[in-house]
């Protein structure tokens, strides 16, 4: 049987390990248009200098042969034809399949901002964006980050972190991470991100990117009026899943491919895994794309099996995890906790460790005090029961006082 | 291949297996000098014994899962599993994202209190003959033995109750 898998990331090498467990002697085949393999959790710290490319691999140098995966990287992708079951690349070739795994991902979003298409500006999606920045950021005298979501903050913090003596953030929310924290841990984060040398400007957003007479970016404009000088403009305002490969062929919803639980596509021996994909988000009960690492691996994996004749479904898919440090601060936030339900409890609790640091607690508990949601700051070693918790409606419980949960024995 | 096996009944709370944990994991094994350059937060047990909400002892290891959550959720490829079937952790890769922290359910992986930003979990004494948590064990709570039936590293004896009813 022959795999093809398009997409090297995550969800693409999960599922080739998973296809290999299953089945000693497929062919598989990996079709990706990057260069390399890399970690895309980890650009930030390219495009910081923190981090060569180059150790930026998440899998061992060995894996395509471990794994007798043959992988074609810089081989592009431009066309699927389900009757026929083979793809057509740019370079002229074409190659038949048994089973097609899209794992392709998700590209940069760039906002309909006048300017903002040019040199100078640049997405954090791919190694090209991260190598693009750090090629500037050394000359550059101002950064603007548009999006203080994980990919700005992160990246804002690493700049900072490296000594950038003017490094600017625009959100249109009341605080960094809208859909990460609430407002009191938010408002926090705002003021530390604010004293470790970043210039916050929240509740704003950008109207217009300023160029000079050779087309470089010279300022941002904010709605608000105001207009920051930016000769490095950073857009890090949302996603969108790369669906064009599956235009025209099959279902595609309002955020990415429709898969069932099974990794499934409407069209026979399609499959697809992670960002490219949308899926029912087990703590929120709703279709929505789960940009998490992850959720992607998962993703991957249990589609790679069913490709390889298995029958697994994913349960407890959340993408709604997502964890952080910022400023020197582990952070943790868990469930929907930016559209929590009215009827929700939420409770703050908060103590000083032994080591002096504040550590913030954010709870949710519906009305039969299972944990709905919730968010950890400074100390997240228990991240990982309240996690468990939410996703399998468990109580609280025993978390609040330290002490092991009850649903931890069961698990045993 | 044999397997801790960790038999709830018999545990005393003695805290030996976090103690001889804490040692091997110190630098030179000099508890002391760690103790004393980083303090409590330099000499961090990968081992836990918990108290359960019915007043029992549990002792929390890491099971290095057959799906291990944390190895699925390495973006780094810090975490791996080695010839001995355990899940360990590459310090020089781990970069310190923690997204093993929020997905290990038995809470068993956490960050470094000191040191670098890296995670700490165990390591089934890969590199000893003996694990010391098991070595140390006063009444044989922590055993190695061929257990069959389960498929982690790490078989549960006698494991506490669930209470019946919840919230």
């Amino acid at each position: 049987m022959r795999h093809l898998i398009i997409g090297n990331s995550a969800a693409g090498t999960a599922a080739a390990e998973a296809i290999r467990a299953n089945q000693p002697h497929a062919e598989i085949t990996i079709l990706t248009r990057d260069a390399t393999f890399y970690s895309r959790c980890q650009l930030h710290l390219v495009a910081g200098g923190v981090r060569p490319a180059a150790k930026t691999s998440f899998v061992p140098e060995d894996w395509a042969q471990r794994h007798g995966v043959e992988v074609r990287l810089g081989w592009d992708v431009v066309a699927i034809d389900p009757l026929r079951k083979e793809v057509s690349c740019r370079n002229g070739d074409s190659l038949p399949y048994d089973r097609l795994l899209l794992a392709t991902g998700a590209g940069s979003l760039t906002p309909p901002i006048e300017g903002v298409r040019g040199s100078g500006v640049f997405g954090l999606r791919n190694l090209e964006d991260a190598q693009g920045i750090l090629q500037r950021v050394g000359k550059s005298r101002h950064v603007v980050i548009i999006g203080a979501g994980l990919v700005g903050c992160e990246l804002a913090e690493t700049l900072a972190a490296g000594g950038h003596p003017s490094v600017s953030m625009v959100e249109m929310a009341p605080h960094p991470l809208p859909l990460q924290l609430e407002m009191t841990i938010g408002a926090r984060l705002r003021d530390v991100m604010s004293d470790h040398g970043m210039a916050m400007f929240c509740r704003d957003s950008v109207a217009a990117v300023e160029r000079d007479r050779a087309g470089q970016p010279r300022a941002v404009v904010l709605k608000s009026g105001r207009a920051l000088p930016a000769d490095l403009v950073v857009c890090a305002a949302g996603v969108r899943a790369n669906t064009d490969l599956f235009a025209g062929l099959g279902t595609i919803g309002r955020r990415g491919i429709v898969v069932d639980a099974g990794g499934r596509t409407s069209v026979p021996d399609i499959f697809a895994a992670g960002d490219v994909t949308e899926s029912c988000d087990s703590t929120m009960g709703r279709v929505m794309p789960s940009a998490i690492w992850p959720a992607a691996r998962r993703q991957g994996r249990v589609a790679g099996l069913n490709m390889s004749g298995g029958s697994t479904t994913l349960e407890a898919h959340t993408g709604l995890k997502t964890s952080a440090v910022l400023c020197g601060t582990p952070l943790v936030s868990l469930g929907p906790v930016f559209e929590p339900d009215p009827a929700w409890r939420k409770e703050l609790c908060e103590h000083t460790d032994s080591r002096n640091r504040l550590c913030s607690k954010v709870c949710y508990t519906d009305s039969n005090g299972v944990l709905k949601a919730a968010i950890l700051w400074g100390d997240i070693s228990q991240a990982g029961l309240y996690a468990a918790a939410i996703i399998q409606q468990l109580p609280l419980g025993d978390l609040a006082f330290g002490s092991v949960p009850d649903y931890l024995l069961r698990a045993v | 291949m044999k397997r801790k096996i960790i038999d709830c009944e018999k545990c005393v709370g003695c805290k030996n297996c976090e103690l001889a944990c804490m040692v091997v994991h110190s630098p030179d094994e000099n508890l002391h000098q760690a103790y004393r350059e980083g303090g409590m937060a330099a000499v961090r047990a990968r081992c836990k014994i918990e108290l359960t909400s019915g007043g029992r002892l549990f002792p929390e290891h890491c099971r290095h899962c057959r799906e291990a959550q944390c190895l699925q959720a390495c973006m780094s490829g810090a975490l791996s599993r080695n010839e001995q079937d355990f899940v360990v952790c590459d310090a020089e890769t781990c970069v310190g994202c923690f997204m093993c922290v929020m997905s290990c359910p038995f809470g068993a992986a956490r960050p470094a209190t000191a040191g670098d930003r890296v995670m700490v979990k165990c390591d089934g004494c890969s590199d000893r003959t003996f694990p010391a948590c098991v070595e140390t064990c006063p009444t044989a709570c922590l055993t190695l033995g061929e257990e069959a039936g389960q498929d982690d590293g790490v078989v549960y004896v006698n494991p506490p109750q669930p209470r019946e009813a919840c919230g």
